[in-house]
């Protein structure tokens, strides 16, 4: 023990300096490694941010299909001019040929109201001008004279327009054929006889005589018509001419008009029919005779209280016009549903009876002439057997071949991209139209009622 | 001085420290050389540090360069869309894919002859070819009818009463006629499209036709007249007291609407119409009397077969009832969901006034009712089936399963039943004949007529067609002629040759030739025999005793029949039976009501039997040979017609070995053990005493139709 001490005192240095060696290189070791794993870690961090920048410049060029079901256009690279710009071009072409089309599903809709310029399409479309959106001033004399223009006047006007009409003069030819009857049986009587002397023979001609005359009136009638109908056939609202219409109900009217415009299009289609044209005669039509025509009445607006801000929160969810419709199939077997709490942005539907006496071989095509006319779609019809003889009795002559009564129920869409302008407040309120944007106080004022070109 | 030693430690240290240092250097070197090397991941490569900035460098040079790229190989471009164009034949295309449908009726012509203008042509349709039935067979038969169907045939045709006797027992000859029908021909006559899909005739519309019904049966007989020839034609009414359309069928306003109600009643009574049941045999005390009605198939083939073992005859009555239970299961499954009822609407949502909700439904529509009806007929005729199919598996035969079983073609849903049966059995039946004569027949169906009132559709050499409701198959072949049972039949059984060598002790005129005649008359549902010895000049006559049972039933009340298949219950509509109760007469029982299980006699009576014909001699037979001698007797009847008869002929004959079985059938009828079921000599218990053997409901239905006579052949 005295010598190890002795030793360690006389060569401390060496001994303390070899020790110092052997001991320390754990620990230099050690913390040699922990400096470089954090060196290495921060040169990682700094290449990752570094190379993360790098490739986080690709980015993904889209272009939306126009049809949902097609698959988008993508392209996935660096930013790039020629991309942008490539890209840029494809959503233009895009956008022209949904304008084009747009353009032409608008125009289709519109139906026969389309016209080249917005003035020629206002006169055409609407029963009375200036009312819509809103009239100037209060519009007095505008909503006074609608309920006239709707409930008296318009219904005629459709119905001349394709040369439809009633059957003969019931009283004219009862009268006519009273006439014949006192002369042809004046000339059967043998003289110094009378009436109960004819042979029984003669009297049956003179009744197939008589027959004959009723129903060769009945045939010119037909001859100078393109179908049968009347305004009675169109069940219209209870309307007082008299009393000023407010503008909701004035819309209403106004639709209901658009839908007997276009029900008298598919007819005059369906029967082949041209303005201008002399009549084909009913006997030579598909289509005979327009029974009923009965649209479905709009949802209730809500009616607007004295001092209410028209522009205060919609009555009715607001509805987002870039959004793709609803489709609920319990609503319709289209599958098409609007009105409040639908969602439904972009169009709104009504519905409409229709009876009519068609041809039965043409039944497939007057059924066709309907889709033809507008976005109409026939969600549900019957067919039944029709008493000939019977409608005979009253007038109506059909032509020699086999005919059938059709019911049928119309389901109408109409655009908001063209009727939205023209609705009135309430109407947007009740449908959930959010109000239009301030116009920008720099750029000019649109005039009111203006719509986009028809 | 001692030397100090220095220990090889102190001696060597330096070196040892020098060493582990140098290792240790040497240790730190490899490890920088040979050791794991500092790496960064760059772009999921591992790159060593020095690599790493020129590595970035090379991803900026790309970027740069993808960024100032010009020209691209692989640039997308918008897919050509023809929008407008489809949008234009979206709107233009429409939604029938043809604009015309493929036929239309024929508008009604106007009245007065007025001119209609240009008619444009409709679909002119042809007539349908009705397939013929089967060849008939013909079966004639003697049975004794209950008196409660010969009074419920009167009630309902009064003037039918002189086809039946006065009263009990009601012995009446008939006829019964089977013929088969396929309705699967019938269907594709009515399918047939005579040019073919393209040609301008098209075949008749599926919904004129896929309710065609079975109207009724038409059955005409000849009569061989005395010189062989056949003459007499003669429509033969329908059976007294079963259903028969023939009236409804004649009416001259009847329109569209009442025949689709007729047809609907005949497809619902189907069973009744062509295949009616024959009158029910009389029961008295729980016995039926005579055997039950046969279908004529099988008759004639019982009468040829001598019957045949049980064993065929309980096939043949299988193959008869698995036959109609399949076509009754058909029947069932061709039947879709009932209709919703008449009158529009329940469409849409919602709506204003007019296009409505549905009908009510509070009560099901008459459909569904009779439906109920028919299933459980088909239970019941199911059930009689497995029973068949035991008693034949009992008696050793085997039976196999139908693979067909369950099995339902698509194309026969809502097709009237009739049309998917390959073949059905029709019947009808004759009572209008007369004893001893012989008839033959042939078979006519009618059906729904799919044209009628549709003359507009046909063309103008066919229209007629159109004026009847009902199309009429061809006749079938004419039967095979049968001879009606006559009055009385006589076979000589014995005889003896009049002795020439006068050795013998007999008397008489023939010099002692004697014959032995077996007659035979038809009473209370069996032929009735007496054997009487016949001298040269003796008629041939006789006496037997047969049961009175018409005064059993005046003692004891009519017991009601079983109700027929398909069949009214004899007595009229609504009332109930219990099969084999007793039931007093009309007017409340007279007499004196036996106690249960009283003794009674059964009473008889005399019956005389006639032939009109009496013996002239016996001799031997030309044929005879001198180790056999051939006797026949010569009989003359009273128009003087001469007959030779042999007894050993006469025993050999078919016919009589039948009236013989029948007679000894009848004689053994009532003679049997007290106390057993139908014994003789004692009465039934009461309803509440009997054993419950049977439903409460009525049972299944028997084979061919219930009660009938058998016996007697032509």
């Amino acid at each position: 023990m005295n010598n190890a001490v002795e030793v360690l005192k006389k060569h401390w240095l060496p001994i303390a300096l070899g020790g110092a060696v052997v001991l320390l290189v754990p620990p230099l070791f050690y913390f040699s490694h922990s400096w470089n794993s954090e060196f290495r870690e921060r040169v990682q961090k700094e290449v990752d941010a570094d190379a993360g920048k790098l490739a986080g410049q690709r980015i993904t060029y889209r272009v939306e299909p126009i049809r949902p079901s097609d698959k988008p256009i993508e392209y996935s690279g660096a930013p790039n001019q020629t991309l942008i710009d490539h890209f840029k071009k494809l959503r233009q072409e895009q956008a022209a040929a949904s304008r084009t089309v747009l353009d032409d599903v608008l125009k289709f809709n519109k139906g026969v109201r389309a016209a080249p310029t917005a003035e020629e399409f206002k006169k055409r479309a609407f029963l009375v001008q200036g009312v819509f959106p809103q009239p100037a001033d209060a519009g007095f004399v505008e909503l006074s004279e609608f309920p006239r223009k709707f409930a008296v006047e318009s219904v005629p006007a459709l119905l001349n327009s394709i040369r439809a009409g009633e059957p003969a003069d019931p009283a004219k030819l009862a009268a006519d054929l009273e006439l014949k009857r006192k002369q042809e049986l004046e000339a059967a009587t043998p003289p110094g006889g009378s009436a109960e002397a004819i042979p029984e023979e003669q009297v049956r001609r003179i009744i197939d005589g008589m027959l004959a005359m009723r129903i060769g009136r009945y045939q010119e009638q037909a001859q100078r018509l393109n179908l049968y109908a009347s305004p009675l056939s169109f069940a219209l609202p209870q309307i007082d001419v008299n009393q000023r219409a407010t503008l909701e109900r004035a819309w209403d009217w106004q639709q209901m008009h658009w839908i007997h415009e276009d029900l008298i299009a598919f007819i005059a289609r369906a029967n082949g029919i041209t303005p201008g044209q002399p009549p084909k005669g009913v006997a030579s039509v598909p289509v005979k005779r327009l029974s009923l025509v009965q649209v479905w009445p709009l949802p209730e607006t809500p009616a607007p209280t004295a001092g209410a801000d028209p522009n205060a929160a919609a009555a009715a969810a607001p509805t987002d016009p870039t959004a793709l419709p609803p489709f609920n199939p319990y609503m319709s077997v289209t599958g098409r549903w609007s009105g409040p709490g639908s969602g439904n942005g972009l169009y709104d539907i009504r519905r409409v009876n229709v009876e009519l006496v068609v041809r039965t071989s043409d039944i497939p095509a007057v059924l066709n002439a309907v889709g033809q006319t507008n976005f109409m779609s026939v969600i549900d019809f019957d067919v039944k057997s029709v008493d000939v003889f019977k409608d005979l009795g009253e007038g109506f002559y059909y032509g020699p071949e086999h005919v059938s009564s059709l019911s049928l129920t119309i389901e109408t869409v109409w655009l908001r991209e063209w009727t939205k302008p023209f609705m009135p407040s309430g109407v947007r309120t009740a449908l959930g139209i959010p109000p239009e944007a301030p116009a920008d106080p720099a750029a000019a004022p649109a005039p009111a009622g203006n719509p986009p070109p028809g | 001085m001692a030397v100090q030693r220095i220990k090889p430690i102190e001696r060597h240290v330096e070196k040892i420290v020098l060493g582990a240092s140098a290792a240790g250097l040497l240790g730190v070197i490899a490890w920088q050389v040979a050791g794991t090397r500092n790496s960064i991941t760059v772009d999921k490569k591992a790159l060593d540090v020095a690599q790493v900035y020129p590595a970035l460098q090379g991803m900026a040079e790309k970027l740069r360069s993808e960024m100032t790229r010009t020209q691209f190989a692989d640039l997308p471009s918008a897919p050509v869309l023809a929008l407008q164009e489809e949008f234009k034949a979206r709107i233009t295309k429409g939604v029938s894919p043809t604009s015309q449908l493929a036929w239309s009726p024929a508008a009604p012509k106007l009245p007065g002859g007025v001119s209609t203008g240009t008619v444009v042509t409709v679909a002119r349709i042809n007539v349908p070819a009705v397939p013929a039935p089967s060849p008939a067979v013909a079966f004639a038969f003697m049975s004794t009818v209950a008196d409660q169907e010969v009074r419920n045939a009167i009630a309902q045709e009064p003037d039918a009463a002189g086809l039946f006797s006065g009263g009990n027992p009601h012995d009446m000859p008939a006829v019964s006629v089977e013929v088969e029908f396929s309705g699967k021909d019938l269907r594709a006559a009515l399918e047939r499209d005579p040019d073919g899909p393209n040609g301008p005739v098209p075949a008749i519309p599926r919904a004129w036709w896929d309710a065609t019904a079975a109207l009724g049966v038409e059955l005409v007989r000849e009569r061989r007249l005395p010189d062989g020839t056949w003459g007499e034609q003669t429509a033969v009414p329908h059976l007294p007291g079963r259903l028969s359309l023939a009236k409804d069928l004649a009416a001259a306003d009847l329109t569209a609407e009442q025949l689709t109600e007729l047809s609907k009643l005949a497809a619902t009574r189907e069973e009744e119409l062509l295949r009616p049941s024959y009158y029910a045999n009389a029961v008295v005390m729980n016995n039926m009397i005579g055997s039950p009605w046969e279908p004529p198939r099988d008759a004639v083939e019982s009468a040829k077969a001598g019957e045949g073992s049980a064993a065929e005859r309980k096939r043949r009555e299988y193959t008869r009832e698995l036959r109609k239970l399949q076509n009754m299961e058909a029947a069932r499954q061709t039947q879709g969901a009932p209709d919703p009822g008449a009158g529009g609407g329940g469409r849409g949502v919602g709506g204003p006034g007019g296009r409505g909700v549905g009908p009510g439904r509070d009560t099901p529509p008459p459909q569904q009712a009779q439906r109920s009806e028919q299933e459980i007929r088909l239970e019941r005729q199911r059930a009689l089936v497995a029973r068949l199919k035991q008693e034949l598996e009992a008696l050793g035969e085997k039976v196999a399963a139908d693979p067909n079983a369950g099995r339902q073609n698509v194309a026969d849903r809502g097709v009237a039943a009739l049309l998917v049966q390959e073949k059905f059995n029709v019947y009808a039946h004759d009572i209008s004949v007369k004893r001893g004569e012989t008839y033959r027949y042939q078979v006519r169906l009618k059906f729904t007529n799919p044209l009628y009132g549709r003359a507009g559709n046909l063309e103008e050499k066919d229209a007629a067609f159109a004026a009847k409701p009902f199309m009429a198959s061809p006749p079938s072949a004419w039967s095979a002629p049968v001879e009606v049972p006559q009055q009385t039949y006589a076979f000589i059984v014995g005889g003896r040759p009049r002795d020439i060598t006068g050795s013998s002790s007999s008397t008489g005129l023939g010099g002692g030739a004697t014959a032995s005649a077996e007659l035979f008359a038809f009473t209370w549902g069996h032929w009735r025999s007496a054997r009487v010895p016949l001298e040269p000049g003796d008629a041939l006559e006789a006496t037997v005793e047969v049961p009175d049972l018409a005064k059993v039933i005046e003692a004891t009340g009519e017991q009601m029949p079983t109700p027929p298949p398909g069949g009214p219950v004899p007595g009229g509509p609504g009332r109930t039976i219990t099969p084999g109760a007793p039931v007093p007469p009309p007017g409340g029982p007279t007499g004196n009501q036996p106690q249960p299980g009283a003794k009674i006699e059964i009473p008889r009576k005399q019956l005389v039997i006639s032939k009109d014909s009496f013996l002239l001699d016996v001799t031997a037979a030309p044929e005879s040979e001198p180790r056999r001698t051939l006797i026949q007797a010569v009989l003359r009847d009273l128009g003087g017609r001469i007959a030779i008869r042999q007894p050993d002929r006469d025993q050999a004959d078919a016919l009589y070995r039948r009236l013989v079985a029948s007679a000894r059938s009848g004689e053994d009828q009532f003679n049997m053990t007290p106390g057993q079921p139908g014994g003789g000599g004692m009465l039934p218990p009461p309803p509440s005493e009997r054993p419950e053997t049977e439903p409460a409901q009525p049972p299944p239905p028997t084979p061919g139709g219930g009660g009938g006579g058998g016996g007697g052949g032509g």
